[in-house]
């Protein structure tokens, strides 16, 4: 049977296909890899600041639950109200402190 | 490319990794050979396709018509072996110990066809006479065997005018037909 010339090129190398298929492999394998190393070359250069960032955050939500006046309202939230009390008069006295009638 | 293929390159287009792998392992064995036959070094041929194949998955986007998927494909090849070589030149700049002009060859300008006739006259295969050619022909037909592609995708990919395909495709076969002429007799 008669061969094309892309034929006869293409046998000279056929023996490289196991290897070809290796690289085929890897590639398709490092695309996979692309979106979480994307996300963890995002924060690796700068890791300790988005660290602090993060427990600024945890700590930010961390009061703000713990402030909130919705927060609970068993028998257990009973020691709070004296705080948040104090917290409205302060904003009280800060807004008539802003009023220039006063 | 046939209508399967489109399809292919549709999916690939969405990431879809079994389309991916039909479209490369459709193709490495000739982006292979290209890359071999031109660096003439198997290891170099080898990064070439993975490199091709990194480039083309990552531009995947960059794609206009899916109907010409491969000579996109050959074109990224062709670009990394014209990479390849100017590293090879910057590697003999700084250590001044080898020959670097490959990369001028494929980019421009026609080196002396005797130069390659005179060396064919000991080669005793098809295979010998392909790698004697001249760089610009023997990518010219290579891109043409190989990849299947026409005079405007080989023009291309190897940013050359059409006129400048035409020539290099004719002065191949012509170089070809003397020297397997010179080998037989």
């Amino acid at each position: 049977m008669s061969k094309t010339p892309r034929e006869w090129l293409l046998d000279r190398d056929r023996e490289a296909l196991v290897r070809l298929d290796e690289i085929r492999g890897a590639a398709l394998r490092d695309e996979r890899a692309t979106f979480a190393e994307v996300v963890a070359e995002f924060f690796r250069p700068n890791l300790p600041a988005w660290t602090l960032l993060a427990a600024a955050w945890i700590a930010l939500l961390g009061a703000h639950l713990a402030l909130a006046p919705y927060a609970g309202s068993g028998p257990e939230q009973a020691g709070r109200r004296p705080d948040l009390a104090n917290l409205t008069l302060t904003t009280d006295e800060t807004l008539s402190l802003l009023d220039p009638r006063s | 490319m046939s209508e399967p293929s489109q399809t292919l390159v549709q999916a690939a287009r969405h990431n879809v990794e079994s389309a991916w792998n039909s479209l490369l392992s459709e193709h490495q064995l000739a982006l292979f050979s290209y890359a071999r036959s031109l660096t003439g070094d198997r290891e170099a041929a080898f990064d070439i396709v993975q490199e091709t194949f990194s480039r083309a998955i990552a531009h995947i986007g960059g794609l206009r018509d899916d109907g010409r998927f491969a000579s996109w494909l050959f074109g990224i090849a062709h670009q990394c072996c014209v990479r390849h070589f100017r590293s090879r030149r910057r590697r003999a700049a700084l250590f001044d110990d080898a020959p670097g002009g490959e990369m001028d060859a494929i980019e421009g300008s026609e080196p002396d066809p005797s130069v390659a006739l005179l060396s064919a006259e000991r080669a005793e295969s098809l295979y010998a006479l392909i790698d004697a050619l001249p760089l610009p022909q023997r990518s010219a037909l290579l891109l043409h065997v190989l990849g299947d592609l026409s005079l405007e995708e080989i023009a291309a990919a190897a940013s050359v005018p059409v006129g400048t395909v035409k020539s290099r495709l004719h002065n191949a076969k012509r170089s070809l037909r003397g020297l397997m002429g010179r080998s037989t007799s």
